[in-house]
């Protein structure tokens, strides 16, 4: 039976909180997001810093037209990164994966809910 | 400790309310005590401290009443870089760094200097025991059009730092800035802070068009020579820099612009055989990398070796005066090809030229562990890069002198 540990309510998590939590003697973050529950480790896998305590934050993308020139940035409205406060790595908030190099990504945990509470699953 | 939502500080921006160091680099200190750094002498050989939130304790020591009255009307040391420009910069990459914004919010204790406190709480959580810590804004008076200004404000911050802040903690070290747009009045500098406690040599920004292979710099590297102490090129980017004029984002400026002039003044000192002139001057290059020291290794030796009537005074090919009269600082340290990274330290033989170093707390800082990690490095290796070579170098006490970090929760 894989232990797991009560993140807190889905009320909670839905309303934009995010919970850090320890799992197995591993950090691990909790973010709901469109409806989904996400967790991941709480380890940047550049340097080690504290990944899930940063910025959320649409991925920035550039508009290029037809005739390959480019007409600026914006930020995504459906890809949204989670940046590690210490260097600014970047990972895809639905899968973890690095937006610099998509064949990394960060430990995911799975998540249930039980009645109105959230667990994560080590 | 287990953190539910209901106990947890974290808003959905991620971010606690203030800012706290010894919270910021919590992972950095599990990294320190899972690696028993306690037990491992490191040197960080380049930090850097904001000396634009002391300026007002800095202001006093200026000497020239006209720009001390300028310094008293100027919010911050950046303001009095105007003339040139100053350096456009993003190095919180839009806020996504924690540490930019939230820094100036850290609560400290008022019985002694903001930065003594900021430095403890970063060496300790990082695992150092002894800190070479530069300035910042500082570093852009290289390109300062008005000379007398690098001398004034080079000699306010030395006298505040030698005489405020580093009698507080003798764990913090400093290399003297040195003017070197004024060449005299460097040495005023050296003769005046060379000797003080805890000057461990000299420092040159590198952002400069003057070249410092000239004879005006003769007298400069006799003394230093005869001290025995280093001189370090600290590189920096210059924004304004013509050939940098196209580059449209931080990061390809900052790419380019913190090697630029490394390359341009380690080209000069080795062409015009400043190590054979003061084979006893050691040269640190510092805050490049280390990738473009094998690029320029084997660029300088291919053109040596066909036009030796330019560079009369060398007797072997450049690569070797590089890697045995010069060391260099790891930090932004490229790790991204292990294999490339492994032949860069055999050609710069890192086993006694390489300096750990941090760079904290700017936005490429590298912890202890991007050299402890390596699979390629015994443990006599690591504990040469992450300090015996430094405390060789700078006259380091041999024995560890940190605390154990503090344990943190999730």
């Amino acid at each position: 039976m894989p232990e797991s540990v009560r993140a807190g309510t889905v009320e909670q998590l839905r309303g934009g909180a995010r919970a850090l939590v320890t799992l197995n003697g591993r950090e691990v973050v909790v973010f709901h997001h469109h409806g989904d529950f996400h967790a991941f480790s709480n380890v940047c896998l550049h340097q080690g810093g504290p990944v899930g305590e940063g910025m959320l934050i649409g991925k920035v993308e550039s508009r290029i037209d037809s005739g390959g020139c480019w007409l600026g940035d914006r930020f995504s409205d459906d890809e949204i990164h989670i940046v590690c406060p210490w260097h600014g790595w970047e990972y895809d908030i639905r899968t973890g994966e690095m937006a610099g190099d998509r064949r990394l990504r960060l430990r995911r945990y799975d998540t249930r809910v039980e009645g109105e509470d959230v667990y994560v699953i080590g | 400790m287990t953190h539910s939502v209901e106990d947890s500080d974290l808003t959905n921006t991620g971010r606690r309310p203030g800012f706290d160091t010894r919270h910021h680099l919590a992972h950095a200190a599990n990294q320190a005590r899972e690696r028993n750094y306690r037990d491992f002498l490191i040197v960080d050989a380049d930090a850097h401290q904001n000396e634009n939130e002391s300026w007002s304790d800095i202001v006093p020591f200026i000497e020239d009443p006209v720009v001390r009255h300028f310094a008293e009307y100027s919010r911050h040391m950046s303001a009095m870089l105007f003339p040139s420009g100053g350096n456009a910069a993003n190095q919180s990459g839009s806020g996504r760094l924690e540490r930019y914004p939230g820094r100036s919010l850290e609560k400290v204790p008022s019985d002694i200097p903001r930065d003594v406190s900021l430095v403890r709480r970063e060496m300790d959580s990082i695992g150092v025991d002894y800190q070479v810590v530069f300035p910042t804004s500082l570093l852009g008076l290289g390109m300062h059009p008005d000379t007398n200004m690098e001398v004034q404000l080079a000699w306010a911050y030395t006298r505040w730092m030698t005489e405020v802040v580093m009698p507080h903690e003798p764990r913090v070290k400093t290399m003297v800035y040195l003017p070197f747009n004024e060449p005299e009045a460097c040495m005023r500098f050296i003769e005046t802070f060379g000797d003080r406690p805890g000057v461990v040599g000299f420092m040159v920004a590198g952002a400069r068009y003057r070249p410092i292979h000239h004879n005006v710099y003769a007298p400069i590297y006799r003394a230093i020579e005869e001290r025995g102490k280093p001189l370090g090129f600290h590189a920096n980017y210059y924004a304004k820099e013509r050939v940098l004029e196209g580059m449209n984002r931080f990061l390809s400026v900052h790419a380019l612009g913190f090697v630029l002039y490394n390359l341009v003044h380690l080209t000069n000192v080795i062409i015009n055989g400043i190590p054979e002139r003061f084979p006893k001057l050691r040269m640190i290059w510092i805050e490049s990398g280390l990738a473009w020291v094998p690029f320029l290794m084997q660029r300088l030796d291919n053109e040596y070796m066909m036009r030796t009537a330019e560079a009369p005074l060398l007797k072997r090919p450049p690569s070797e005066y590089m890697r045995e009269s010069c060391y260099y600082t790891t930090q932004p340290m490229e790790s991204g090809d292990l294999q490339a990274l492994e032949t860069t330290f055999r050609m710069i033989n890192a086993d006694s030229q390489l300096l750990f170093a941090s760079d904290y707390p700017h936005w490429d800082f590298n912890l202890p562990s991007t050299i402890y990690d390596l699979p390629f490095l015994g443990e006599a290796q690591k504990r040469r890069i992450l300090g015996e070579n430094a405390r060789a170098l700078f006259r380091l006490e041999a024995k560890t002198v940190k605390p154990e970090p503090a344990a943190t929760n999730a």
